[in-house]
Formats: structure tokens, C-alpha cells, sequence
């Protein structure tokens, strides 16, 4: 008999407090499986300005403050970071003409993502590297190519990539897979509907034995359920039914739909839409969507066991 | 100074800080205060309740402050059922929670019940009192008769499961709509009671009762009523001015949906507890300064005790029925009782999104079983645990309206302190059983005073201070009387709770996963 406890988590969207607490996940939930499904790396920067008086100012979560010592400049950084956002130092005139420029404000993010993703790997190798336990870590649709050429370890149990087709355990192999269809951001990693299925496919004729298979693909299969968001217009603002309520509309891919129906794999691990947080069955395979808290530095999650070829349960978790 | 943000998706968070007080204020739904004045005048004669207002401005804000740190050291929805399963043990967070669901479902049968016999009912009958049309009377019997407020109850729970497909946004706009017209209602009663006083009171009601204001003082006096304020009865007197203002942490409870929770949830709790105890003071003293308190207190007293001398077409004197004793205007007539009548319909509405959440969240964590955490997949509604309620709304509703039961459930605001009373000894313990969620919690809650952490000694106050309400709300002068066997019906909730999550509990262990790891926190270094 073989049973295999898995924690999977995602959109931590460059959230160290969130990352941390994922790799705590062992100690406190007892998996042997870790899965990070997608989009790793943050979403703005936060600038923290130089002042010529040996002061800081920053304005973070809607409060603008001036930082007149050191350690408060340490606790504002670890803030930033723990929420997801990057903080960049600087003075008045160089900030001025890095956001007056789209190129070299890219050019940084990229830099920034790229520093916190070493960081991460960094940690995951100094707290689970050799350890007992196998983590899979895989970007998202909102993370760029540009992170790609990081994504490797030293250690066996900690296999990072877009694309991957790995064992869990001698009966149960995972399909690591970090895309969308198209969104209305157009980010890096969104594909046509064909392009997905393209990848499945490949990645499915790496497989041993699909049928006790684990899928974990970024975006949720189309009408599930758990890929239910805000309609959005032109402008991506929310349309608003009759009674001012958004109009939700399905968001997920067919082609992952398609997918699941065609393979019938025990499990479909997915993210990328946040509120929609659920589970849903398609066939025999079950599938389930953690949700994302990040920003509040809530790690949430969905704990599985898996058995000899079967979902034994499953428990959604925040911590 | 801009932030730079690049183009993603993310998640909506739909309550703000206005409408998260809103909803508070909306729970504790200020109008009720009109029925609350009229019974503590009978249980505690000669109480000047002005006082009690301020009293429960400073007996609240404590347990207003621990849910505020609480709600910020772990911002999620589920409130003090979060906070309680992690610091002391799941068992109890579901325990109370599972209590509090049940006094909340009791009192949602209730509310179409409230909102006809003192709402719109009323506004037929004064309205007959002013004009002299007694046909009024016929429809007002045939607007508060069971039938009736059966079927409005019926339309009412279909209506707010409707509502609750069509997302939070919509359900808070509605609650906006119907929170204006409750408080424009009020605003009215008292410009009524501003422009006109305590002679023309006097006047138009000798002139309109059939009954003489000084002959009711007398006859009550006689019959052992106080003629005058007592400041002793006055401090007792508090427990309904804070039965009043049971509702005031409710967004706690809804941490998760609410935008900039941690300014948000300091608004929307302690301050919708200052804000409804400072408007029930202005509602006590313009009631008290107009009417005279103890002249309602004797005109209630004489009502309660079904005495010859009370004539009026009330069952009870509930102040903004005395409204057309101050004026003839048909409309301030409707606006003062339609704002009475939406108050229940209202706080029912809140309770339920609640009740929901709450339920949703059991199944989530896998309590009770996962059916119940099924979600539209277009609206995300919650749809399979708001059929349950609207069907349990339905017989609880059926029950109040036929049958005797809810006598047994006379209890219910001792089980909603209660609720406050372990989430008070949840901080009283918090940094000392959960170091790890403490020192990782924002500075706010982090503070010490005396090296002693002051969520703890917020802890002590706030647990003092339920202790003394529920021991107020077990008193005989509560109830009318003290029922030792319904109280124990009651109680009964809780080993239920704590049965259902052991079975539960027993169940998923054997079965899978064990429960208690959802309710594991983890470490943040």
C-alpha cells in the first residue's frame, strides 16, 4: 500500500511569508509532497525614497510614513516582501526617472523578481534540501520567462520548472504545468487553447500511467467552478449586472477541461483565479483550487491524500 | 510617489469600511431600542435609561477592542470560530460557533414576525388613532395575523435567497437601501419629537387615548409603580441597552471579505458600538424628554398587567406607536413605523449572511459534510447552505407562529454573550498558548502594558464584564422569570456542538485526514 500526503499551495505571488510558512508545511501537516502550482513572483513595487535628511518615506498599504531609523527601514522592507510587493531604495531623482520610463521600471522588476526567486530557492534548499520530502515548485502565468534559467537545484527532491512529468512515489506520478489560455493581461505565459492541449498531450506521453496521475496545471479546466472571476470590459474594470453586482463568468481553460475528460487523472491541483477557492469532480478525477490570500499572509492550501491509485480525502487549509 | 504595479489578475474583495459598520449597525438595528425601552420599563421600574447608553459605551468597548485585535491578528472569516479553534481547541471554536448559528437562526424566524406586529401593523392603527377610521383597526389585526405574517415571511426568506445569488455586492446594496429607510425613520421620530414636546404630548394624548395622563401615573403609582428615577434599578437596566447592541463585532465574523481589514474592522467594530450607543442616547432622551419615562414606564406597566385603565389599540405602548400623540401627519406616521418594520427584515438579513458564512465554513473544514460547502459555479453563491437556511428560517418561522417552542429558547441572548466569553478567554490565553500567531501578529496587537500583553488584560476585563451580562441575563428580573428547565434546553446546545465535532472528528480520523489539521497554523519563519 501506498500512501502519500500532499500539500499544494499557490499564487503566493512573491509573498515570503507565505513561501516560509510553505515550507513549514511539513512539520505541521505531515506531507511528504510539497506543490507550489504558479505564479511565484509579485505584482508591484513598493519605492522606498532617500530623503537628504537621513530619513525614509514610503507609502505602503494606502499609509504614507516617514522612516527615521534603520531598524523601522528593516521592519517596512520585511513588510513589503511578506506581502508580495518588492521595495526598491532610492532617491527622489533617480525614482523620478525610473517611473518615467516603462523600460527600465521593467528592466527592475524583472531584476527584483529574479533576486526573490534566488532567495526562495535559497531557502527551500537550506530548509528541505536532502530532507525526506519532495518539493515541486512550478512559475505561473504571471511570471516571466526571465526567471526560467533559476529554476534548478542541487538537490534531487526539489524539482523546479514550467513543463515537468515527475514521480511522488512509486504509484503516482505529477504533471507540473505553469500556463493559462489567454488572458486580458496578455502575461507572460498565457497560450492559445490549442497550445495548452498541445503541452498536455506531450507531457502526458512522458507518463507512465496517466490513470493514477496527479495533474497540477496553473489555470482550472473551463466551467468547473473553480475558475469563476469578474467579467471583465475594455478597460478591465468589472461589468456590473443590474443590481451592481459584478457578472461572474467561467475563466478556465477548456482545453485543461478537455484534458481531464480525455485522461481521467486522480487529481486536478489548480489555481491562478483566487476567489474561487472549491472543489469539483469531472469524471473520476477530482479537482481543487486552494485559493490565494497571499496579500494577507495567509498560506492557504489543500492537504490530499493520495493511495494506491486513489484520492483518499482531501482538507482545505489556512494557516 | 506612485507605486508601480504590472498587469495581473486578483482577487475582489467586495465590503468596505462604510459598509462593513453599516452592517453592524444594520445587526444591531437601532429601532429595536423602541421595544426595548417599553420592557425594561416593566422589569426595571424607574430606570432612567439615558445613563445606560453611556454604561454600555464603556461595558462594550473592551470586548469591542478584543474582537478588533483579534480580528487583525488573524483576518479571516469565521471571527472568534477561527480564533478559538486555533488558541484553545476546535471543539470549543465549533462549539460556540454552532451556538451562536442556532441563537441567530431563532431569532431570523422571529424577525417577519417583529417587522408585521410592530411595523406595519402600527402604522394601520395609529393611523386610525388620528384619523377616526376604525376600519384601520381590521387591517391592522389582519396585517399582524399569523396567516399574514406567515406568507410575508414565506416571500421574505425567497427573496433573500435570490438576493444571495446575486453576490455580496448586491446584498450590501440592499442592506444600504433598507439601513436608509430604518434610519430615516428615526431621524423622523425625532424631528416629531423635537418640534412638538412634552405639553403637546400631554395634550393630544388626553385629547386622543381615551385615557388621562395623569390619571395613568396615579393608577400606576397605586399599583406600586415609582413616581420618580431610580439610579440603583438604572445600573441593572443596562442589559437591554446591551441586548441592543448584540451585533456589534459581527464583521469579525466576515473578516475575510472585507477591503483594508485591519482599518476597516477598527471602524466597523468598536466604532459601530459608539455610534449605536450615542444614537439610542439621542432616541432615550428625546423618548424620555417628550413622553417622561416614567409616564411610559407606568402606561407600559398598566398595559403588561392587562389593567381596565390601558385603552389603547396597542398591545404594548412601544414609543413610536405614541407618535400620532405628537403629530397627525400620515407621512411622518408611515416613515417612523416602515423604519421600525424594515429593522427586523434587516438584522435577519445580516444574521443570515452570517449564518451562511458560518455553515459554509464547517463544511469546509469538513464538520459537517462537503455538500454544504457547494458554490454556484457562475455566482459563487453558496447555494446548497443558504437552501438549508432559508428551509430552517422557514420551521423556525413556523414554529414561533404556531406552537409554544420558542419558549424553550428564552435563553438565546445568554448564549450570544456566552459567544463573547470564549472569545474573551481566547485572548486572555492567546499569547501564552499561541506564541507563534502573537509575535507574528501586527504591533497593534503586540503591545504591552506592564510587560503583561495587553490583549490579555483586555482579555480579563472583556470576560469580567460578559460574566456580569450573563449573569444579568439569567437573572428573574430578565425574563419575567427565571425557567431552570428551558435554560437547560438551552445550555444543551453546547454538549451538542462539542458532540457533533468529536463524532465528526472520530469519523474523518478514521476515515482520512484528521480535522484538527485545518485548524493548524504555521509559522511564518
Amino acid at each position: 500500500m501506498t500512501r502519500t500526503r500532499i500539500f499544494f499551495t499557490t499564487d503566493l505571488h512573491g509573498s515570503t511569508r507565505c513561501f516560509i510558512k510553505f515550507l513549514n508545511t511539513p512539520n505541521i501537516y505531515g506531507a511528504k509532497v510539497l506543490i507550489l502550482g504558479g505564479d511565484i513572483c509579485g505584482k508591484s513595487i513598493i519605492p522606498i525614497i532617500r530623503k537628504p535628511d537621513n530619513t525614509w518615506s514610503v507609502a505602503f498599504l494606502g499609509k504614507s510614513q516617514t522612516i527615521k531609523n534603520s531598524k523601522k527601514l528593516e521592519e517596512i522592507k520585511e513588510k513589503i516582501s511578506a506581502s508580495g510587493a518588492y521595495y526598491y531604495e532610492a532617491d527622489e531623482s533617480e525614482w523620478e526617472e525610473l517611473a518615467s520610463d516603462q523600460t527600465k521600471l521593467q528592466n527592475l522588476m524583472i531584476k527584483l523578481m529574479r533576486e526573490r526567486v534566488k532567495e526562495w530557492i535559497k531557502l527551500c534548499e537550506e530548509r528541505l534540501g536532502g530532507k525526506d520530502v519532495k518539493v515541486f515548485i512550478s512559475p505561473g502565468n504571471d511570471d516571466p520567462y526571465e526567471i526560467d534559467d533559476l529554476l534548478k537545484s542541487s538537490y534531487d527532491n526539489i524539482v523546479l520548472g514550467d513543463g515537468v512529468v515527475s514521480e511522488i512515489d512509486d504509484k503516482h506520478e505529477l504533471l507540473l504545468l505553469g500556463v493559462s489560455n489567454k488572458t486580458p493581461w496578455n502575461c507572460p505565459r498565457d497560450l492559445e487553447e490549442d497550445e495548452i492541449m498541445a503541452r498536455i498531450d506531450e507531457l502526458v506521453s512522458r507518463m507512465k500511467n496517466v490513470e493514477t496521475s496527479i495533474f497540477s496545471i496553473h489555470i482550472p479546466p473551463y466551467g468547473s467552478g473553480l475558475d469563476t472571476a469578474p467579467k471583465l470590459d475594455e478597460n478591465l474594470k468589472p461589468v456590473l449586472g443590474p443590481g451592481g453586482a459584478p457578472i461572474m463568468t467561467a475563466c478556465g481553460s477548456i482545453a485543461v477541461k478537455e484534458a481531464i475528460e480525455k485522461y481521467q487523472p486522480i487529481l486536478g491541483l489548480h489555481g491562478h483565479i483566487h476567489e474561487s477557492r472549491g472543489a469539483c469532480q469531472i469524471g473520476k478525477t477530482i479537482c481543487l483550487n486552494p485559493g490565494s490570500e497571499y496579500a494577507e499572509g495567509i498560506l492557504r492550501g489543500v492537504l490530499v491524500e493520495v493511495e494506491d491509485g486513489r484520492v483518499r480525502d482531501y482538507l482545505f487549509t489556512q494557516g | 510617489m506612485a507605486v508601480f504595479p504590472r498587469p495581473t489578475s486578483g482577487l475582489v474583495k467586495e465590503i468596505s469600511a462604510s459598509s462593513a459598520i453599516m452592517y453592524n449597525m444594520a445587526a444591531m438595528g437601532l429601532p429595536f431600542c423602541f421595544i426595548y425601552i417599553a420592557w425594561t420599563m416593566i422589569l426595571f421600574p424607574g430606570a432612567y435609561l439615558p445613563i445606560t447608553a453611556i454604561y454600555a459605551i464603556i461595558l462594550g468597548i473592551v470586548p469591542a477592542f478584543v474582537y478588533y485585535l483579534m480580528s487583525v491578528s488573524m483576518p479571516r472569516s469565521g471571527g472568534d470560530y477561527v480564533w478559538i479553534s486555533r488558541i484553545i481547541h476546535p471543539s470549543i471554536g465549533f462549539m460556540v460557533n454552532l451556538a451562536l448559528t442556532f441563537a441567530l437562526l431563532v431569532a431570523i424566524g422571529v424577525e417577519p414576525s417583529w417587522t408585521m406586529q410592530w411595523g406595519i401593523a402600527p402604522i394601520a392603527s395609529t393611523l386610525a388613532l388620528v384619523t377616526g377610521d376604525n376600519s384601520l383597526y381590521s387591517l391592522a389585526e389582519l396585517l399582524a395575523s399569523p396567516t399574514t405574517i406567515q406568507v410575508i415571511g414565506i416571500i421574505y426568506f425567497v427573496l433573500i435567497a435570490f438576493l444571495i445569488t446575486r453576490g455580496t455586492r448586491t446584498i450590501m446594496r440592499t442592506y444600504w437601501v433598507l439601513f436608509a429607510i430604518s434610519m430615516l425613520g428615526v431621524l423622523t421620530y425625532l424631528i416629531v419629537l423635537a418640534t412638538t414636546g412634552h405639553q403637546v404630548f400631554i395634550e393630544r394624548f388626553n385629547q386622543l387615548s381615551g385615557m388621562n395622563y395623569e390619571e395613568v401615573l396615579k393608577i400606576a403609582q397605586e399599583l406600586g409603580y415609582p413616581s420618580s428615577y431610580d439610579w440603583g434599578i438604572t445600573t441593572f437596566a443596562i442589559i437591554y441597552t446591551f441586548l441592543n447592541l448584540a451585533g456589534f463585532w459581527f464583521t469579525a465574523y466576515i473578516g475575510g471579505e472585507i477591503k483594508e481589514v485591519s482599518k476597516a474592522q477598527l471602524i466597523a467594530i468598536p466604532g459601530s458600538l459608539i455610534a449605536l450607543s450615542i444614537c439610542m442616547f439621542i432616541v432615550y432622551y428625546a423618548t424620555f424628554a417628550v413622553y417622561d419615562g416614567i409616564f411610559l414606564g407606568s402606561l407600559a406597566y398598566l398595559a403588561a398587567t392587562g389593567h381596565q385603565a390601558y385603552k389603547l389599540p396597542f398591545d404594548m405602548p412601544f414609543p413610536h406607536f405614541l407618535i400620532s400623540f405628537l403629530t397627525d401627519n400620515p407621512i411622518a406616521i408611515v416613515l417612523v413605523n416602515l423604519g421600525f418594520a424594515v429593522t427586523p427584515l434587516l438584522a435577519g438579513m445580516t444574521y443570515i449572511f452570517l449564518v451562511i458564512r458560518n455553515i459554509f465554513a464547517w463544511a469546509f473544514d469538513r464538520v459537517i459534510p462537503a455538500m454544504f460547502s457547494k458554490v454556484h459555479p457562475e455566482t459563487r453563491s453558496p447555494y446548497v447552505a443558504s437552501i438549508l437556511i432559508v428551509i430552517l428560517a422557514l420551521i423556525f418561522q413556523a414554529l414561533w407562529l404556531y406552537t409554544t417552542v420558542f419558549e424553550y429558547v428564552l435563553y438565546i441572548t445568554t448564549i450570544i454573550f456566552l459567544a463573547i466569553w470564549f472569545a474573551s478567554l481566547a485572548a486572555i490565553v492567546f499569547p501564552f498558548r499561541r506564541k507563534d500567531i502573537f509575535e507574528a501578529s501586527p504591533e497593534i496587537v503586540k503591545k504591552k502594558v506592564g510587560g503583561i500583553p495587553l490583549i490579555s488584560i483586555l482579555g480579563v476585563i472583556s470576560l469580567a464584564i460578559t460574566s456580569f451580562i450573563i449573569y444579568a441575563t439569567l437573572t428573574p428580573t430578565y425574563g419575567g422569570v427565571l425557567d431552570p428547565i428551558n435554560l437547560f434546553y438551552n445550555m444543551l446546545i453546547f454538549p451538542i456542538g462539542l458532540a457533533i465535532y468529536f463524532i465528526a472528528s472520530l469519523y474523518r480520523r478514521k476515515t482520512g485526514l484528521p480535522l484538527e489539521l485545518s485548524f493548524k497554523e504555521i509559522p511564518p519563519y
